[in-house]
């Protein structure tokens, strides 16, 4: 899924004249000069330089801050830092804590992400990091997620129309997790949406979702506005965040944040002078661990990584990648759209299409809910007829895997994996197909080979014996694995209030 | 549940519905919003002493076999045939073409302008009769998804539905003003020009509905339009049907997603077991119900409706007949093309997709008193001149542009027919913003929707009305021209939905 640049060739054009300013005369300009003297907005200019640097059109002076000229396209030292690290960048969108990241990015592995180049792993090796976000913190950058606001007196009224969770419940300060259905009440997406005020709210998705709310918002007083670019978010996410949280941030009460809270607060540590840029705090994350995001605009994105690294430094915090994200998210037991289950915005077949109980986010549905929301006629003949597919966490312990691999005299091949997106199937023991696995991974920190499969609704009972297909060697082999509890690894910092969380960590 | 059917609309397709469903016993209640029936096929006395037509008032499209069910002579209907179908005067050195209903007689006119069109001619007809014949049936049942099959391996008629129609034109004629004469015909109310893909479609209409085996003659009611809409107001009245104007619908009230009945915009509410509406789809469904109430991928594609295709009316009120160059008497009551040839059409088309004026706008003219004189007080002629392919957002607004407009069209028609200007006695203008203030119809669009292959058949009024989809909210029907198979005094929308309703 590629991004598209926001105004398609009117971004080009930006950039282009921007390119223009510069010459053998006036090598380096100013962020704010530029932006004044083009009309443009200044995350805007940023954005868009951005990319002229990525691009190795343009280069940071790294004393003045400013924008410098690269005549020839890169010559020196503005190579790109795709092509530096011999992969082929996908796409020259790169986020606003690239320079930080790219810096810190060894492994030289990058990955798209919506059309985002993003670190897969900051060291040779994920382990480090997917450690960090169990053992200490670890700092990702998730701005490639696409966000929408939803602003004006209807908004509420839409995001109850559109979203299966009660947004009449929604207080202020809050964040709710949610999915969206299509009018077959066909799983579309599953997000998070913030009450930043009564009258706006934010919703932050993996896959674009303005258009379908631009249609649903038809006839209602509510603007549906992208504004993935304007933002940069991070995520802070282990026993640390709070100490690292606090000494970052002030006027946010990290100790009284209940889990899915949202608050305002400031760059800077609670001593220190001047007003700092504005960032929103939501206590979220896609880890399973204690942990924060942060919001912040584009421009202020930089200062966001420093004062959060800084903080860090005494806490062990690491950057860390995509990788680490995939193996933790797994033992968190959260579905990942287009792994664990495919949109039905671009499903092929009817066949691949579910509905949220199919997909594990039954728990999403609130069917006592008022509002006649999108989908909701079909997701109540479902409650009638029951789903027909369930989403399983699914559980193979050591000595099940070494019993596998002593038939080729190996020890099991699994340990030190990234986790695995290759689909294989699920069976009853000895018997047929009953489902597929989507996402499976060795935890080294449960020392069990886990995975989310979606299986046949008779089968999902927690303790079933089922087997899902695992290559040993170059054989396909059975493995014999238990329907098991989701999530697998669930630690009360996780959500505890602040005293308790701070004590577990 | 109320028993009573609550139709929204009293134009001609309304009042079918009202006439059928109250002889089959329903309670029926026809509410409308302007003062007098009849809606874009109404006449009125906008010039005092005379009986103005502003919209259509050609019955050649007329379901004959209404007329008998609903014994529209007995309620007053009296039919008059004209004897010219169409025709173009004579400009410059070129003579005027005449279109009448038996192919000879055109042939013998056409031998003027050399052997080889008057040669085509007969052949043509013939043709487009047989196009025609294949394609009435689906037009005169609601849109089935078999009838998709039968067209695909029909691939004569699919070409004509989708290709430029003065390409067609060219495979078979030289003469210019002939193909005037039939663009004239079809493009009516539409803002596609004659290079556009999609407009043989609307000939094809025109004649499939209305004899094409006779070029689709040109039927008045005795009256005007009101001879028909008075009709089938009498026969509606006389099965008990209660029409109501000054009824300005505001709502339909829909109560899990089944129709419950209408509120007036003064806040009466009429209770009803369904509901047909003939306004417009984007009306009936965006103002009346509210998007809010519907499927997301329903008010997708509602608002992918285009209703362009915006035209003006003007009526003059002449002391003598005009005189169109190079016209008779009997030619001069059918539908007069005033374009010399197709790109005059085109020209206007481009000008308009620009929001302007045409610099000559073509215009369709009619001279209803040369059939039914008393249309007229004594001494005095009725002529209508219809320019069509105007802009609906024309530049510099219509408070400027209707002068402009008015102006550019004397012009034309002193040229088409030399002292007419010196005849005028008085005149009424009707613009393209009119017909939505005055009339609802969306975007000025005369037919609910414009009238071109992506809005037809299976694709009207919305993509996927080919899979029979039924439309989202229960006991409610479309009845008007926004609605397969489309525009035109038809009634054939109106008789769908009551014969839909009344299968249930
Ligand atoms: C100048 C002109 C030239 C035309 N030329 C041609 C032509 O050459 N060929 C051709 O095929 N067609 C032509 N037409 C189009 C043809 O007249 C229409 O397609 C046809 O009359 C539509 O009939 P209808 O009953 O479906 O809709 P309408 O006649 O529009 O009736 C709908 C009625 O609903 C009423 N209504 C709408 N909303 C509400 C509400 N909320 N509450 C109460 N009442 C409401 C309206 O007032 C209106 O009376 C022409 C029209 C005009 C005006």
């Amino acid at each position: 899924m590629m991004r598209r640049a926001p105004q398609g060739t009117q971004a080009i054009q930006r950039a282009l004249s921007l390119y223009r300013s510069f010459s053998a005369q006036q090598p380096e300009h100013r962020l704010t000069d530029l932006a004044a003297e083009h009309g443009l907005h200044p995350s805007t200019a940023h954005r868009l330089l951005g990319a002229l640097e990525a691009g190795g059109l343009v280069g940071r002076n790294r004393d003045t801050q400013g924008y410098v000229w690269l005549p020839e396209g890169g010559v020196s030292g503005g190579e790109r830092p795709a092509r530096r690290n011999g992969m082929r960048l996908l796409a020259p969108l790169v986020t606003p804590f690239h320079r930080r990241t790219e810096a810190l990015c060894e492994s030289g592995a990058w990955r798209d992400w919506s059309g985002y180049a993003c670190a897969l792993s900051h060291d040779p090796l994920p382990d480090h990091e997917y450690w960090a976000v169990r053992n200490t913190a670890a700092l990702f950058d998730v701005s490639p997620l696409f966000k929408v606001e939803i602003v004006g007196p209807d908004s509420e009224r839409l995001l109850d129309r559109v979203m299966t969770r009660d947004f009449t419940k929604c207080r202020v300060g809050r964040v709710i997790y949610t999915s969206w259905c299509n009018e077959d009440g066909h799983l579309l997406q599953d997000g998070n949406v913030q009450r930043l005020e009564p009258e706006r709210f934010l919703v932050s998705a993996a896959e674009p979702c303005l258009r379908w709310f631009g249609d649903c918002a038809v006839g209602m007083d509510a603007l549906v506005r992208d504004v993935s670019a304007d933002l940069g978010v991070l995520a802070l996410q282990g026993p640390r965040a709070r100490a690292i949280a606090e000494a970052a941030i002030r006027g946010v009460d990290f100790a009284g944040m209940r889990y899915f809270d949202l608050a305002g607060g400031e760059l800077g540590d609670q001593a220190g002078a001047g007003r700092g840029a504005p960032v929103t705090v939501t206590r979220t994350g896609y880890t399973g661990d204690l942990g924060y995001e942060f919001w912040v605009a584009s421009e202020d994105a930089e200062a966001l990584w420093d004062s959060l690294t800084v903080a860090g430094a005494g806490h062990g915090l690491r950057p860390a990648g995509l990788l680490a994200l995939d193996m933790v998210r797994v033992e968190a037991g959260l579905v990942l759209i287009d792994v664990d289950y495919v949109s039905a915005a671009h499903a092929e077949l009817e066949a691949l299409k579910v509905t949220p109980a199919e997909a594990g986010l039954g728990f999403t549905v609130k069917l006592d809910k008022e509002a006649d929301f999108v989908g909701r006629r079909a997701l109540e003949l479902e409650r009638e007829r029951g789903p027909a597919w369930a989403m399983v966490g699914l559980e193979v312990d050591w000595f099940e895997l070494e019993r596998l691999w002593s038939g080729i005299d190996l020890r099991p091949q699994v340990v030190g994996e990234p986790a695995s997106r290759e689909p294989t199937p699920v069976f009853v023991p000895g018997g047929s197909q009953v489902g597929q696995c989507t996402t499976r991974f060795f935890s080294p920190l449960l020392k069990k080979y886990i995975a989310l499969a979606t299986v046949q609704a008779d089968v999902a009972v927690l303790g079933t014996a089922l087997e899902f297909e695992v290559a040993v060697g170059y054989g396909r082999r059975r493995a014999r694995a238990r329907v098991a509890k989701r999530p697998f690894f669930l630690p009360d910092r996780k959500m505890a209030d602040g005293s308790a969380a701070g004590a577990a960590g | 549940m109320s028993d009573r059917v609550a139709i929204i609309g009293g134009g001609h397709n309304g009042l079918v519905a009202a006439a059928l469903l109250a002889r089959s016993g329903r309670e029926v209640v026809v509410l409308e919003a302007r003062g007098d029936l009849g809606g874009l096929a109404s006449t009125r006395e906008v010039i005092p002493g005379h009986r103005v037509d502003l919209g259509h008032h050609d019955l050649g499209m007329f379901r004959r076999s209404l007329i008998d069910e609903l014994e529209l002579v007995r309620h007053g209907l009296e039919l008059i045939e004209a004897p010219a179908v169409a025709s173009v005067p004579a400009v410059g050195d070129s003579g005027a073409v005449v279109l009448w209903p038996e192919p000879g007689r055109t042939a013998d006119g056409l031998a003027a302008f050399g052997s080889r069109d008057a040669a085509a001619w007969p052949r043509f007809v013939a043709e487009l009769a047989a196009r025609a014949a294949a394609l009435e049936p689906l037009l005169c049942r609601p849109a089935e998804l078999a009838d998709m099959g039968r067209l695909l391996i029909a691939p004569e008629l699919l070409r004509f539905m989708s290709a430029p129609l003065e390409e067609l034109l060219g495979e078979w004629f030289e003469t210019r003003a002939l193909a005037a004469g039939l663009c004239g015909l079809a493009l009516p109310a539409t803002a596609l020009g004659p290079r556009a893909n999609g407009t043989g479609w609307p000939l094809l209409y025109h004649c499939a509905l209305g004899a094409a085996e006779r070029l689709a003659p040109v039927v008045r009611a005795r009256g005007g339009a009101a001879g028909l809409t008075g009709a089938l107001a009498a026969s509606a009245g006389a099965s008990g049907a209660v029409l109501r104007t000054g009824a300005v619908v505001a709502r339909i009230l829909v109560n899990e997603r089944r129709a419950g009945g209408v509120q007036l915009a003064d806040g009466e509410r009429i209770e009803a077991g369904a509901v047909i509406s003939t306004a417009t789809p984007a009306a009936t469904f965006l103002d009346l119900i509210g998007a809010p109430q519907l499927e997301p991928r329903f008010v997708r594609r509602l608002q992918a409706v285009k209703y362009r295709g915006t035209s003006a009316r003007l009526a003059l009120s002449l002391d003598d007949l005009p005189r169109f160059r190079g016209l008779e008497r009997p030619a001069l009551t059918g539908r007069i093309v005033l374009a010399r040839d197709p790109d005059d059409i085109e020209r206007a088309a481009d000008a308009a997709k620009y929001g302007r004026l045409p610099e000559r706008p073509w215009m369709e003219a009619a001279l209803p008193t040369a059939l039914d004189p008393p249309l007229a007080p004594a001494g005095r002629h009725l002529l209508l001149a219809t320019a069509h392919h105007l802009p609906f957002h024309v530049e510099g607004g219509w408070a400027s542009a209707g002068p402009e407009l008015l102006d550019r069209m004397l012009t034309e028609l002193e040229g088409w027919a030399p002292g007419v200007r010196g005849r005028i006695r008085e005149h009424a203008l009707l613009l393209p913003a009119d017909y939505e203030s005055q009339y609802r119809a969306t975007g000025g669009g005369l037919h609910h929707g414009e009238m071109n292959p992506g809005q037809s058949l299976w694709l009207r009024p919305t993509a996927r009305a080919w899979a029979g989809e039924p439309l989202p909210v229960e006991g409610l029907w479309l009845g008007g021209a926004g609605c397969h198979p489309g525009g035109g005094l038809t009634g054939l929308p109106g008789r769908t939905a009551a014969v839909s309703l009344l299968r249930g």
